[in-house]
């Protein structure tokens, strides 16, 4: 192998895929980056099993071949030397990749390219296309509400399914929900795949990659490989599938709620990083205070309240719309920072049906995201 | 006259249970978790490693052993072969290793048909860590095989032995180590001596065959066990103290020692069986006469005794103390 590449298409590439890379991998070849030659350009490509990460770079491609070499070593490397051109030259017989660039030269032992877990081909074929700005706000709508970690293994992931020209991603954790559906610009028709457990770790990886170049992401199922890979421009993400059964998730979203609050989202979200300062004292437990106008002239009030026995409480109202009555209850005031924090939205509905009954927020004149949040429990307060 | 040759698989000895996992295969009725036990070095981990193969390699004489998938798992290579064993020999397997474990065998086998986890010398693991894998034992997810590999059955919980297919696997005939290691190049006589010495651990037998200073080794810890029989409590002592600061090896120092005194009880019982420890003959013999059969037995079992605490995170010089005292005075 030997091909020139240009240092920070080398330095991009191998941040990207690094990624992908365990600080303790399970078997040692999984340290390594695989370089290959494919008509003009490198391909290099990382993987731990559960997520790959491919990248592809223009090369001048002199004679073909590949290699895996560590990928901490080369992009550490890689981040001393000059933008210039860089030449990477293989002694095949000792497994030895040469660089050189600007002067100077460097040589790192490498492992056979066959023995580097088979990277499966992407098939554009039977693709489906996502827009990429959208897809990469519906991660980030849903992420955050995977299980961190579980002992059920199907919460760590987000439930990704197709039906007809709608795509939903949801994902929960036991205590919040969350779903967030588009619309596509056509139907999946007869190659509607199965809905799929995609590993939260793998979807935030993703969303960091997806960049504005990347007009449309194209997911692909092969067959029969527990496994869905997502195209982008330069690179390619496969992520293993979780198996198991995601929980039917519909029957915890309320029909209906007794009070409905309609508030702007960025005081809310202030009023709730007041009481944080308090409430993560308590185990993030904030009142949340919903006090309808008593006439016409005067807006309802919300308030968020956190307290600590040590330090103190705060105590932070926000004007709103509130339909129906008033009423008290108490959420982990983190998990509703988290869900505003991915609202764009100007407004935001707020909904309970009491102290007991979950909770809904959703961006307001929107139907396409709904986040459930489990209240907590104050008896004995 | 090796196994290799018979069934195809690339172990040495353990027919039966070759064609036992062969037959299971052909009529698809593999089991999803085995236990293979048996002391240790006789060739557990490598059944189960080939075993693996056999699953995976879909040449028609599975397993082929040069296809890509059988190099793989043959070399501990493969992405959907997981061994899970504790960090050292008379370490503890943790409760982390089976819960990231747990964590890879929820994905679907990467490139393979079945996703294998071979875990090595359960008998390690603490409890914390054995019930942890109970409910994956039970109803492991599709595509999944487990294989443990522990000294003994009742070494383990009973929860874990009877959510497996057990293989009980024993030492290899002295004939079937010999042929082996002749295979691999020993000039005869080398080959008959470790045979013999290995007491049918072929694992052992190989590396010594390799490395002369596994011999050496041996050589070593039964002069000190001989010495220690010859000397005074306060003695001894001071030998057990020096010993126990040695983290490794003491559970394979303990192996040969109960070899040692497996041959003392049968010389002192009269048996034509022949011994294992041939070359210390004389040693044996007289060992066999003054202390006599009762006082071997007891030493015998004190040995095991303590090998199984060692393993239960005791203290090791005050377990080492007491079997001493369990050993007959001069």
């Amino acid at each position: 192998m030997r091909v020139s590449v240009l240092q920070e298409n080398l330095y991009k590439a191998l941040s990207v895929v690094s990624r992908a890379i365990q600080s303790r991998p399970t078997l040692p070849i999984l340290a390594n980056v695989l370089l290959s030659t494919e008509d003009a350009r490198l391909q290099l490509a990382a993987t731990n099993l559960e997520l790959g990460i491919s990248y592809w770079i223009g090369a001048k491609v002199e004679e073909g071949g590949s290699i895996t070499v560590p990928a901490r070593t080369l992009y550490e490397l890689v981040s001393t030397l000059p933008p210039e051109r860089i030449d990477l030259d293989l002694d095949p017989r000792t497994l030895t990749l040469h660089l050189s660039c600007g002067g100077k030269t460097a040589n790192i032992k490498g492992m056979d390219a066959n023995e580097y877990p088979l990277l499966p081909q992407f098939d554009a074929e039977r693709a489906i296309g996502v827009p990429g700005p959208v897809f990469k706000e519906m991660i980030e709508q849903v992420v955050f509400s995977a299980a961190k970690e579980d002992n059920r293994p199907v919460l760590a992931g987000v439930l990704a399914r197709f039906e007809g020209d709608v795509l939903t991603l949801a994902a929960a954790d036991g205590y919040r929900l969350s779903v967030r559906t588009t619309e596509l610009e056509f139907t999946v028709g007869d190659q509607e795949p199965e809905p799929m457990i995609i590993p939260a770790r793998t979807l935030n990886e993703l969303s960091r990659i997806i960049s504005d170049q990347d007009e449309e992401v194209l997911i692909s199922l092969p067959d029969g490989r527990g496994q869905v890979m997502f195209s982008l421009t330069s690179a390619l993400v496969v992520s293993q599938l979780i198996e198991g059964k995601f929980p039917d998730y519909e029957a915890i979203i309320p029909r209906q709620s007794q009070t409905i609050v309609r508030v702007r989202t960025n005081d809310l979200l202030a009023a709730c990083r007041s009481s944080e300062v308090f409430a993560k004292d308590s185990s993030n437990t904030a009142r949340i205070l919903i006090e309808p106008s008593g006439s016409h002239n005067t807006p309802g009030q919300v308030t968020v309240a956190g307290r600590s026995q040590e330090k103190g409480d705060a105590r932070a109202p926000v004007e709103a719309d509130i339909e129906g009555n008033s009423v008290e209850v108490s959420f982990n005031i983190r998990y509703l920072i988290d869900v505003l924090n991915v609202i764009r939205e100007d407004q935001v509905m707020l909904e309970t049906s009491g102290p007991t009954a979950p909770g809904v927020v959703r961006p307001a004149d929107r139907d396409d995201f709904i986040h459930v949040i489990m209240p907590m429990s104050t008896t004995g307060r | 006259m090796t196994a290799a040759v018979n069934s195809g698989w690339p172990v040495i000895g353990h027919e039966w249970a070759i064609a036992h996992l062969s037959r299971s295969l052909a009529f698809d009725r593999v089991r999803h978790a085995y236990l293979f036990t048996g002391p240790g070095m006789i060739g557990k981990t490598t059944l189960a490693r080939v075993f693996a193969a056999s699953l995976n390699c879909r040449d028609a004489h599975a397993p082929c052993g040069t296809c890509r998938t059988c190099t793989l798992i043959l070399k501990d290579g493969h992405p959907d072969v997981s061994i899970v064993e504790a960090g050292q020999a008379g370490g503890q397997l943790k409760i982390e290793q089976v819960r990231d474990l747990q964590q890879t065998l929820a994905l679907r086998p990467y490139e393979a048909r079945y996703r294998v986890a071979v875990l090595r010398r359960f008998h390690e693991a603490n409890p914390a860590a054995a019930n942890a894998l109970l409910k994956t034992l039970e109803e492991p997810p599709p595509g999944v095989i487990l294989i443990l590999t522990a000294d003994a059955a009742d070494l383990l919980l009973p929860t874990i032995v009877s959510r497996c297919q057990p293989l009980p696997l024993r030492p290899l005939p002295v004939e079937v180590v010999r042929a082996a290691l002749m295979t691999r190049g020993a000039p005869p006589d080398t080959a008959q001596t470790l045979a013999q010495i290995s007491g049918g651990r072929i694992g052992w037998a190989i590396r010594a065959l390799a490395d002369p200073a596994e011999l050496a080794q041996r050589a070593e810890w039964l002069d000190l066990l001989e010495t220690a029989l010859q000397g005074t409590r306060r003695e001894r002592f001071a030998l057990v103290e020096k010993l126990s600061l040695e983290k490794t090896g003491l559970q394979t120092m303990l192996d040969f020692w109960v070899g040692y005194w497996r041959d003392a009880l049968l010389i002192a019982s009269g048996s034509r069986a022949p011994i294992t420890n041939y070359d210390r003959q004389a040693a044996l013999q007289a060992l066999a006469e003054r202390a006599g059969m009762g006082a071997v037995q007891h030493a015998l079992d004190a040995t095991r005794r303590t090998s199984q605490h060692l393993n239960k995170n005791v203290n090791t010089r005050l377990a080492l103390e007491v079997l001493m005292l369990d050993y007959p005075l001069p």
